[in-house]
């Protein structure tokens, strides 16, 4: 039994640590900029397939793939910023339209690019095994995966609340014409944290992949988790994502593993006694 | 906003625009013969969780036709095909009504997923298109009999009737005694490992635990911390699903606790052996088809897509390249006859060798076919599954 708590403990952790990576680039856009963007999650698996490419096809190292991804799903965020989304804002059905929308596109063009074969987890090579404890082996890429989450959490938190640029985007956040009227371009801020999100969900799409592969539906597959989580936690904070993000983690490895009959709808279940008590989610404020 | 620029909602209205102008539907017309084409409609999975499967099976089908010289009794053969839907019922309801009323399709190869053959079949079977199903349906014969009325062909055969002497092979040739059991939680997994518990336990095994995952868990490690011991695992989840798996099973160090059997194959194809890597080396799975088989018709086969495509063709393509010669040999008995009844019947009594094997049907429509045990083994650097034995004519369960 304590084999089971114990690694069960980690696997809601290491989990959730993937879905804080995916979320957090959303909640970010959802909360400071007001923009629900459903491709999220196909730019996560677009990061997730260059990774691939660049790490399993090419054989780079799996570092520079996971940089290289980031910057991939960066740069088609930026389009899709620059070219569609910056005449949306304040429009929320045109968003939820436009961007579920780029789902299907992004999906299918993968699958010209990619092809429509699934992609094996993959890792880097001195993360492929797996260590001993007391009995039992676990796998060293989910601990790293859980090494790599803590910290980037650290340094959004602190982006976000401890440095100017983190105090720009909140005043914009609050109000935009103030800001504006202080001299601050905020199409420019806008644009550059849109891009930064777009940059998580390909990072996290390689991070990801160590467990989860890359395959075609799984834009799909991650968005849905990425908006529990969301909505679980409360927008626009890095501190709600990721409690979001370790609760639906936990819940879902430990309902698994205790109630499996349950396994379909255990994470649905929170989320609707979560909503029930706090509508704005566990850390959120009203959007 | 200025007048005459195209502002983002007007590229995206363009780009709709181009994406909907695409032809979604192909269809091939054959060189000159005499008489009105025969009509063979194609419906497989272009879009969604396998859609890496319908380009192969449209690929062997038209090898097959090409062999063929797309003519058959003296008519020319057109192929129309149109994607069944990444998942789901309601789009591949849509595409067969198109497929039967407005392109009027002599035959259907098609769909490939249950769920997809579940919900086309009573409008097919209503409409009397003789239907050539791809891929194993699932279901005991009573049942599939009553909703298949004699129109839609199990060309691919029904997960059951290989399952069940796959678990009997477990027990009698692998001298597995006690068995633990994962599989998907739909309509395919329930069916398949359900019948090779089944097949196990009648010849007295037993089982210790069952977990069934549902569709779209994205984590596997949970299932394998409470995983039971017993002398083997008997795996079946769908190709993503199950490369998660395998590969957490290994970094676990699991396989040395317990070795894996795998009914179903299909799941796991050659790319899924080589991105997996040794870690696959031992497994024994079930399959109706792999392309080591020793015979001409498949040797024919397997050179002729390898030329043709490149890369060898695998249980999917050679489902759907047995599919067409169901079909074109349906034809060549009536002698070029589409009346719906007569091709019904003459498909019936056809008995036939394919890449696949021996097929033949019941009276109303269910496949007999061969299927194999075969074990995964790495050969000049390849990983390959090499048949390790034939179980022929294997019937539906529960006539």
């Amino acid at each position: 039994m304590m084999g089971i708590i114990v690694q069960n403990l980690l696997n809601g952790v290491s989990f959730g640590i993937i879905l804080f990576l995916l979320a957090s680039g959303l909640s970010i856009s959802l909360g400071l900029m007001g923009i629900l963007n459903l491709a999220h999650g196909a730019l996560y698996m677009v990061g997730g397939y260059v990774g691939w490419m660049l790490a399993v096809r090419s054989g780079w190292n799996f570092w520079l793939a996971v940089l290289g991804a980031g910057l991939a799903s960066g740069l088609l965020g930026l389009v899709i910023e620059r070219v569609f989304l910056r005449y949306l804002y304040k429009k929320r059905n045109e968003q939820v339209l436009l961007t579920f929308g780029l789902v299907y596109i992004l999906t299918n063009l993968s699958i010209w690019i990619w092809g429509a074969e699934p992609r094996t987890p993959f890792t880097a090579p001195f993360l492929s095994g797996s260590f001993n404890v007391s009995g039992w082996q676990y796998p060293t890429a989910r601990i790293a995966i859980i090494m790599i989450g803590v910290g980037l959490a650290a340094g959004l938190w602190l982006l976000q609340d401890r440095t100017r640029l983190g105090a720009i985007v909140r005043a914009g956040m609050e109000n935009k014409e103030m800001a504006t009227g202080l001299g601050i371009n905020m199409g420019a801020v806008f644009t550059a944290v849109f891009f930064v999100a777009s940059f998580l969900a390909g990072f996290a799409g390689v991070i990801g992949a160590q467990l989860l592969g890359v395959y075609p539906d799984l834009s799909l597959d991650v968005l849905l988790l990425a908006l529990v989580v969301v909505v679980v936690g409360g927008m626009g904070n890095v501190r709600g994502t990721l409690l979001g993000s370790m609760i639906i983690g936990l819940i879902h490895s430990f309902g698994v593993a205790l109630f499996p009959e349950l396994a379909m709808f255990t994470i649905y279940l929170v989320m609707v006694i979560i909503l029930l008590a706090r509508p704005a989610g566990l850390l959120g404020k009203k959007v | 906003m200025k007048q005459g620029r195209i502002t983002g909602l007007g590229w995206l209205i363009c780009l709709f625009l181009v994406i909907i102008a695409m032809p979604s539907t192909s269809a091939f017309a054959a060189p000159a013969s005499q008489g009105k084409p025969i009509k063979i409609g194609v419906l497989v999975p272009m879009t969604g969780a396998s859609a890496e499967t319908g380009p192969k099976m449209k690929n062997a089908i038209t090898l097959r036709l090409e062999e063929a010289k797309w003519q058959v009794a003296g008519r020319p053969i057109e192929l129309i095909s149109q994607d069944e839907g990444g998942g789901d019922p309601a789009f591949a309801m849509a595409a067969a009504k198109k497929m039967v009323e407005m392109d009027q399709v002599d035959i259907m190869i098609g769909p490939m997923n249950t769920p997809m053959t579940m919900a086309v079949a009573p409008y097919l079977a209503r409409q009397q298109i003789v239907t050539l199903t791809l891929a194993p349906v699932a279901g005991d014969a009573k049942m599939l009999s009553n909703l298949f009325k004699g129109w839609i062909f199990t060309t691919g055969g029904e997960g059951g009737q290989f399952c069940f002497p796959f678990g009997e092979f477990a027990y009698n040739d692998m001298k597995f005694r006690t068995i633990t059991t994962v599989s998907q939680d739909h309509a395919a997994g329930k069916r398949f490992m359900g019948t090779f518990v089944e097949g196990f336990k009648s010849k007295g095994g037993t089982v210790v635990q069952q977990q069934w995952v549902p569709y779209g868990t994205a984590d596997m490690g949970p299932y394998l911390s409470v995983l039971k011991d017993g002398d083997a695992l008997a795996l079946w989840l769908i190709p993503i699903d199950i490369r998660r798996f395998l590969k957490q099973y290994d970094e676990r160090g699991l396989f040395k606790k317990m070795p894996i059997v795998i009914p179903r194959a299909g799941v796991i194809d050659e790319v899924a052996l080589k991105e997996l890597g040794d870690l696959t080396l031992g497994l024994v799975a079930e399959q109706n088809y792999v392309n080591l088989l020793d015979t001409q018709v498949n040797k024919k086969f397997v050179a002729g897509y390898k030329s043709k495509y490149g890369v060898p063709p695998d249980f999917f393509c050679a489902t759907a390249y047995q599919a067409a010669s169901v079909a074109l040999a349906g034809f060549e008995a009536t002698k070029g006859d589409a009346t719906r009844d007569k091709l019904r019947q003459a498909i019936v009594s056809l008995k036939l060798e394919t890449p696949t094997g021996n097929v033949s049907f019941t009276p109303s429509g269910l496949a007999i076919l061969d299927t194999y045990f075969v074990e995964v083994k790495k050969k000049g650097g390849e990983y390959i599954f090499e048949p390790i034995k034939k179980r022929p004519a294997t019937r539906p369960l529960g006539e």
